[in-house]
């Protein structure tokens, strides 16, 4: 007979044979040709050789889950007491098949529990209700180098970290006195490198029925790697932090709520005390120069990566121009989360920068409206590359920028053009005053005489070599022209000077002697003739003093400014006394001078100075009386002031300053004199560059002083 | 003393007179050759030897501002001739200028007078004359 297992189901026994044993009845067929219940599946029966069979159901908790059955080849009429005995063995049947099942699920889940806790990677121990290890899995063996044999029934204390040995015992009698949770962590010795390692230890009690602590059961995880990592994670972090902080300026992040997330240390050196991370960036900087930022920003967190310049007015720090990045940082899915910020300041660069265009403005002005004439020419061809208004004057309707000078300039002399090569290939300056640079300014086809000062000044790149000239330029023709005229005039007024002491000379002096020869041979020796004869005297006298008095003014006038020698001023009285020795002698003056200085000046022209003075001294005198002059010398740190004191007939004080002018005279008939005297005195001393002026009086003398510098003026 | 032969080149007039005077004054015998401007001195001087009328002066009195040539010119001919190269010269000048006086001063044998505006003192020019004269004819003593 083949079997069935397997290969029929109930319902080929009857289609209402599952149904009846689910209702835990049995299924009871006498005779399977003749039953009804079976007509459908009569082949079912016939195939597996039954024609009588109990079905009985296996229950578990009051469910079928199985089938018993008991049949018989031939038709059988089933006794009640055989079907009960069917259901009996079946029931029994059924509880021996679940003890064996059940023993077998425990010892499956024995084997489970170990093969798992001798596979996962930590430490597993139990340990009985005293702390005695009890069971380890190999990882411990492994990791202490031991057996279990040797670790069992005895702690590890050995293998603890001897610092952390005092805490651990303390916290495990701890666990074992009250049944709690063990939890801490301290450093095991591996056999295999001898290392410390860092574990994670935990135990929790087991508790029997009645609530005591039946067993320990513990692990220890290592996790010296974790450790490690994170301890190499936080000094990245560390050293991150540092370079960031090290980077000038300022580093930050802050997310799409504009808080910060991360500051570097110049936050704080910029807007006073931390901590910053999670405080508003419109806190910290300010609403006026978070409102500046903003836009960018808003920018940024759409995406962009954002650079900018801006003056920003800080609100807890100094206002400052900073340069700005915004970079948004993204998350994988592309939304962006926040921005890093890196803020430099540009202040002082900025303040520079406009130092710096505002000089070059200023230079541009003065270049444009500076009253000299500049061009800078380029290169070897001296290629005109900036003209200001007044050089262009100087070349009217002529294009000068971009063109060769020689080009613009074709009349002009090769000497011009020379000394600019000349500059160029030395890169020595040039300077030169009055060049006489011939040219058709007026644009008439013919060439008019210029003169100009010029500066040729070497143009230098940053390597020292020449690469241009600038010519400062500076038209003087028309001072030219006026000191040619000057030196003609002064020629023609030399030649008249001259022409003048002879020829105007020479008619009184006929007029003197003729009259003289007049009286002796045709006048007769009368009274009349002879006061006659010496008015005529007197007129020619006075008329050749005039003469001479002019012509000596007229040759100060005319003589070289700034005397280069010194003169001795003592020297210079002691000649002025000699001149005047007859007319001291007559008037029996007293001259008294201390010793005085050496000052820069003209030794005659300084004596005609104290011979004129002198001479005044001695002539307005009053009748009777014996003149007497002193002369004393003073010094400050500029001048010499030289006083002439005499005890004359003075002047009122009034007349100071006229006596000084050109025919001034205060005396007309009493005192004879051209009025020229204190005129000459006057010039003299100003071309010395040197003060005269007089005090007085009436009745009380006068005192004339001179000041005349110590040193000469540096020119 | 034996008649002088005198070169007088003065263009005025007055002075010639005062000359004469001077020359009697001092009782010098004298023969004046006068020529009133710098071209008639020097065609004299171009002459000198030649005639009777032009001899070679025992003195020469030359005034330095000349119409159409200057005193020194004419010095400096009158020096140039062979037989003239010591005869004394006397400057007459109304000029008191530094650089006249420096001009003369290169010239040997030559005295430079101004002339004054005084009578008796111009009747000096005679002794000048004289005085001259006889230093020409002593034996150089330099």
């Amino acid at each position: 007979m083949p079997s069935i297992v397997g290969r029929y189901t109930f319902a080929q026994f009857g289609a209402d044979c599952l149904h009846v044993m689910r209702e835990g009845k049995p299924y009871v067929v006498t005779d399977s040709e003749l039953d009804e219940r079976t007509a459908q599946v009569r082949d079912s029966y016939r195939l597996t050789l039954i024609r009588s069979v109990i079905f009985v159901p296996l229950l578990k908790e009051g469910r079928s889950v199985a089938a018993m059955a008991v049949h018989d080849a031939t038709p059988r009429q089933w006794k009640q007491h055989e079907v009960e005995l069917v259901q009996r063995v079946a029931g029994r049947c059924w509880e021996s098949i679940e003890r064996a099942r059940v023993s077998r699920q425990l010892h499956e889940r024995e084997q489970r529990y170990r093969f798992l806790a001798e596979s996962i990677p930590q430490m597993v121990w139990t340990a009985a209700p005293d702390g005695k290890l009890d069971y380890v899995n190999e990882q411990v063996t492994s990791y202490f180098g031991t057996t279990s044999g040797s670790v069992l029934g005895q702690g590890w204390l050995e293998w603890v970290h001897p610092e952390d040995r005092l805490n651990i015992v303390e916290r495990w009698k701890h666990s074992l006195e009250t049944g709690e949770r063990y939890e801490t962590a301290f450093r095991l010795l591996r056999s295999s490198d001898s290392s410390w390692r860092w574990h994670l230890v935990r135990a929790t009690a087991m508790l029997s029925l009645h609530g005591e602590t039946a067993r320990w059961f513990g692990t220890c995880t290592d996790f010296e790697d974790q450790k490690q990592a994170e301890i190499e994670r936080r000094r990245t972090q560390e050293l991150l932090q540092m370079v960031i902080d090290r980077v000038p300026g300022l580093v930050s992040y802050f997310d799409s709520d504009l808080r910060y997330a991360f500051t570097n240390s110049h936050y704080s050196e910029w807007f006073g005390a931390g901590p910053f991370v999670g405080r508003k960036v419109s806190d910290v900087v300010g609403e006026e120069a978070f409102a500046r930022a903003w836009p960018y920003m808003e920018r940024a967190f759409a995406g962009e990566e954002v650079r900018f310049e801006e003056f920003l007015p800080y609100h807890s720090s100094k206002p400052r121009y900073v340069q700005v990045s915004f970079s948004p940082h993204r998350t994988q899915h592309g939304t962006v989360n926040g921005v890093v910020a890196t803020v430099q300041d540009i202040t002082a660069q900025k303040t520079m920068e406009e130092a710096l265009r505002r000089s070059e403005e200023r230079l541009q002005q003065v270049f444009r409206q500076a009253p000299v004439a500049i061009i800078v020419l380029r290169g070897k061809d001296l290629v005109a590359e900036l003209v200001n208004p007044f050089y262009q004057n100087l070349l009217q309707g002529r294009e000068l920028i971009g063109r060769r000078f020689a080009d613009v300039v074709p009349e002009i002399g090769s000497d011009v053009l020379q000394a600019s090569h000349h500059v160029m290939e030395t890169g020595d300056p040039y300077v030169r005053d009055e060049f006489y640079i011939p040219y058709d300014q007026n644009g008439d086809g013919a060439n008019e005489d210029h003169w100009f000062n010029l500066v040729y000044h070497p143009l230098r790149e940053p390597d020292g070599s020449v690469s241009g000239v600038v010519t400062v330029c500076n038209e003087v023709t028309v001072q030219v022209r006026a000191r040619q005229e000057l030196e003609r005039l002064n020629r023609e007024l030399e030649e008249f000077a001259y022409v003048a002491s002879h020829d105007l000379q020479e008619p009184l002096r006929m007029v003197n002697i003729y009259t003289q020869l007049l009286l002796r041979r045709h006048g007769g020796d009368t009274p009349q003739a002879r006061e006659y004869a010496s008015i005529i005297h007197t007129g020619v006298n006075r008329m050749e003093a005039l003469i001479h008095d002019l012509l000596t003014f007229s040759r100060i006038i005319h003589s070289e400014e700034s005397p280069a020698s010194l003169v001795d001023l003592s020297a210079a009285v002691a000649e002025a006394t000699s001149v005047l020795r007859d007319r001291i002698e007559e008037s029996r003056a007293s001259i008294a001078a201390q010793q005085l200085p050496t000052v820069p000046g003209d030794t005659a022209q300084i004596a005609q100075v104290f011979q004129n003075l002198l001479s005044n001294a001695m002539k307005y005198q009053q009748s009777g009386t014996r003149p007497e002059i002193r002369i004393t010398a003073e010094c400050d740190d500029v001048n010499w002031t030289i006083a002439i004191k005499d005890n004359g007939i003075g002047f009122e004080p009034r007349y100071a300053e006229r006596i000084f002018g050109l025919f001034r005279r205060l005396h007309k008939d009493e005192y004879p004199g051209t009025g020229l005297g204190l005129a000459i005195c006057r010039r003299i001393v100003e071309r010395h560059k040197g003060k005269i002026w007089a005090e007085s009086t009436p009745g009380n003398g006068s005192t004339f002083y001179l000041a005349l510098p110590c040193r000469k003026e540096k020119t | 003393m034996k008649l002088l032969h005198i070169l007088v080149a003065e263009d005025n007039h007055a002075d010639v007179i005062l000359l004469r005077e001077a020359l009697q004054h001092h009782r010098i015998e004298h023969e004046l050759h006068v020529v009133s401007d710098g071209q008639a001195a020097l065609d004299f001087v171009g002459r000198m030897g030649s005639s009777p009328e032009t001899p070679c002066p025992d003195i020469l009195l030359l005034d330095l501002n000349l119409p159409k040539v200057d005193g020194p010119t004419i010095l400096q001919e009158f020096r140039n001739h062979p037989d003239c190269a010591h005869t004394p010269v006397i400057v007459v000048t109304s000029s008191d200028a530094k650089k006249d006086r420096a001009r003369i001063a290169e010239f040997d044998r030559t005295t430079y007078f101004r002339k004054p505006s005084d009578f008796d003192e111009f009747m000096e020019l005679g002794a000048i004359i004289r005085e001259a004269i006889n230093d020409r004819d002593a034996p150089a003593s330099n």
